[in-house]
């Protein structure tokens, strides 16, 4: 009687035993991420690199909240970045100077006074990731009958009725006849948040500790996903995913089921929201366009939908083409432009063409390599479901980008 | 002791009236087949003892207990598990993950594994096929894992709809052995099938839908006799009317 049923793995040895690729992967990423600001020092750009980094680290966070949505539950969601911006905004309404009561009160997790409201960062990080889950299961309630492209125009509408909400609860309101106050800043943006300090750590422009924090708060992210991927609640996703009435037939609650991966992902996105908001010290409407909800998925698809090493790569490699590369192959073309004499080198800015370039990306990936750059095994056998050498390989793997298939 | 009964059942999509007033009874211990043309109703029966549609009038009892207001997962929870119509199995999992969800709503690990080496008995097939995709095995393989599956939630009434569709007569054959010896396992079992022939010969008991109405109830042998089942289900004298 071979072992059939999967025991839950709670020995950790064991399960670093029978993951051993995902562990040295993961180490490895770890290790190098830890000594990344050391190794950069010398250069004299750190602070530039370093934020451009932390908002990488960012996105990375939100990739795998949309990843739990669209690639354990197959829930497609165009208006991930409202959960981003509620987070984001809650943390910004609840801890700057943006609000002056006249009033004064004082306790551990909240105190204002006519200096602001002060809200402590590390309790509002979690509440305020929790108000956006809430806000994950308002946004599941009515979409629990869609399915398809039904629900992804309702998350759409979504992500524009907070963007819109946002902007409108503001001086910058072109609708506001009835004189409500500025609540968010609008166009405005809301600025004057508080920054967090951790015992003797102070974080203000300084991108260094706001590397370190990002870096936890996503340590803390993926080892969630990978639970969840694992959990009872994970086999109900995939099963969802693949059938809907015969997961019904296995006594899966659909609702619950549904309802719990729209609200845990955008649980992650809270995070995501707050530390970007209190590390910028301002959130902007512009910050939570449905662009980021797409960018956001293009990380997903990119690096592999349903794989968690792969939307963390899939979000690196975007960041690293917004940050990084676009800036340096404009400059090349307009070197080639002025060596050459090419006035249309000279003049291209490729950075307004990101999202031209996300598209081609994505056009050559559903050509060549639908599943990702890390597939998840499960993805893997549902695009090419012939293969057999697929089912041989237990374990999903975190540096397997060009093996098997190629 | 009654396993299942409805009592007067009205089941609608939207405006269509789909079941008009049914009963049916199904005792511990029984296997009583459901026959009916295409669009009578049957699948409806089935998807309204899972919950998946609900009863705007009548109710449906099982073991002494109303659940025609519960969600599929309370029913399932309850001790009914169904085998769909179609098979449904989750073509792109392996079969042990197939039947890892079938056991989906226990939690009683050891049992499961258990559980799971009694279906690969039943079904030594699925056993040399576990690491197999469901979805690139036989119609007839995948028959089995749909019933293995069904058994991993260790049912007191499983609830089949047409298990013998769409499949080569040796495993027609098959499929109704292996009811027989869950049944004898002491599991109850209501069935829909259009193979009248067969399901009749292995069942207690018998019922015949007619849009959504049930026009004959009896007992197998006598229904295999009546001048109805053999007219329209077992093909003799063929009319067109
Ligand atoms: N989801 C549905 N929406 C509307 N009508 C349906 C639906 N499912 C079945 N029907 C109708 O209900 C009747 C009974 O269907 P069904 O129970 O599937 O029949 P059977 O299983 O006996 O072939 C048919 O006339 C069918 O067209
Ligand atoms: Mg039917």
């Amino acid at each position: 009687m071979a072992t059939i049923v999967r025991a839950p793995q709670y020995r950790l040895p064991a399960w670093f035993q029978n993951n051993r690729r995902l562990t040295i992967g993961w180490g490895t990423t770890l290790i190098i991420a830890l000594l990344f600001p050391l190794m950069l020092n010398p250069t004299g750009h750190i602070q530039d690199i370093t934020g451009d980094v932390v908002e990488g680290e960012i996105y990375a966070m939100l990739a795998l909240g949309l990843n739990v949505v669209v690639g354990f539950a197959g829930l497609l969601d165009l208006g991930y970045a409202a959960f981003f911006a509620i987070g984001a905004y809650s943390f910004g309404m609840l801890s700057s100077s943006h609000f002056l009561p006249s009033s004064s009160f004082s306790s551990p997790f909240i105190s204002w006074g006519p200096n602001g409201i002060h809200a402590n960062f590390w309790f509002f990080l979690l509440a305020c990731a929790m108000l956006a889950a809430l806000f994950g299961l308002i946004l599941g309630a009515p979409t629990l009958r869609l399915r398809g492209d039904y629900l992804a125009i309702v998350t759409l509408g979504f992500g524009e009725i907070v963007h819109k909400v946002v902007v409108n609860l503001g001086p910058g309101s072109t609708i506001n006849a009835f004189g409500w106050p500025d609540i968010t800043g609008g166009t405005n943006s809301l600025d004057g948040i508080f920054q967090p300090s951790f015992g003797p750590v102070q974080f203000s422009t300084d991108q260094v500790p706001w590397y370190y924090l990002g870096l936890g708060v996503l340590a803390v992210i993926i080892v969630i996903a990978y639970s969840l991927q694992n959990s009872r609640l994970g086999r109900a996703w995939v099963a969802m995913r693949e059938d809907e009435l015969a997961a019904a037939c296995m006594g899966i609650n659909l609702r619950n089921t549904k309802l719990l991966a729209f609200s845990m992902g955008a649980f992650f996105s809270g995070f995501a929201g707050v530390v970007q908001g209190s590390r910028l010290t301002l959130v902007d409407p512009s910050q939570f366009t449905f662009q980021i909800s797409i960018s956001i998925l293009v990380m997903v698809v990119l690096g592999g939908i349903g794989s968690v090493p792969g939307v963390v790569l899939g979000a690196g490699i975007i960041a690293l083409l917004q940050f990084y590369l676009l800036h340096q192959l404009n400059d090349w073309m307009h070197l080639a432009g002025t060596t050459a004499n090419i006035g249309l080198l000279q003049h291209i800015d490729l950075t307004q063409a990101q999202y031209l370039i996300f598209g081609i990306m994505l056009v050559i990936m559903m050509i060549f390599r639908r599943e990702g750059l890390i597939p998840s095994s499960q993805r893997r056998r549902e695009l090419r479901p012939a293969d057999e050498s697929v089912l041989a390989e237990e374990n999903q793997s975190l540096y397997t980008v060009r093996s098997g298939e190629a | 002791m009654t396993m299942l009964q409805f009592n007067g059942v009205h089941t609608y999509y939207g405006p269509i009236h789909v079941l008009k007033g049914v009963n049916y009874r199904v005792e511990e211990g029984e296997i009583v087949c459901l026959l009916g043309a295409n669009g009578a109703g049957k699948t409806t029966t089935m998807k309204t003892i899972l919950g998946l549609v609900r009863p705007t009038e009548g109710t449906v009892v099982f073991k002494g207990q109303e659940i025609g207001k519960m969600t599929p997962s309370q029913v399932v929870k309850a001790g009914i598990a169904p085998v769909p119509e179609g098979r449904r199995v989750f073509s792109r999992m392996s079969v042990s993950e197939n039947l890892e969800l079938g056991a989906y709503v226990r939690s009683d690990h050891k049992a499961i594994a258990d559980d799971m080496s009694r279906v690969f008995d039943l079904f030594p097939r699925l056993k040399e096929r576990r690491k197999q995709l469901a979805g690139l095995m036989s119609g007839g393989e995948q028959q089995m894992l749909a019933i293995g599956r069904a058994m991993m939630a260790r049912p007191t009434l499983l609830i089949m709809d047409e298990p013998s569709m769409g499949l080569s007569p040796i495993f027609v054959e098959r499929v109704f052995d292996t009811v027989q010896s869950i049944n004898k396992q002491g599991v109850t079992i209501f069935m829909v099938e259009q193979n009248a022939n067969m399901a009749l010969t292995i069942a207690n008991r018998g019922y015949v839908l007619q849009n959504g109405e049930v026009v004959l109830e009896n007992d197998a042998a006598s229904l295999l006799q009546s001048e109805l089942v053999r007219k329209t289900y077992l093909g003799e004298a063929i009319e067109v009317s």
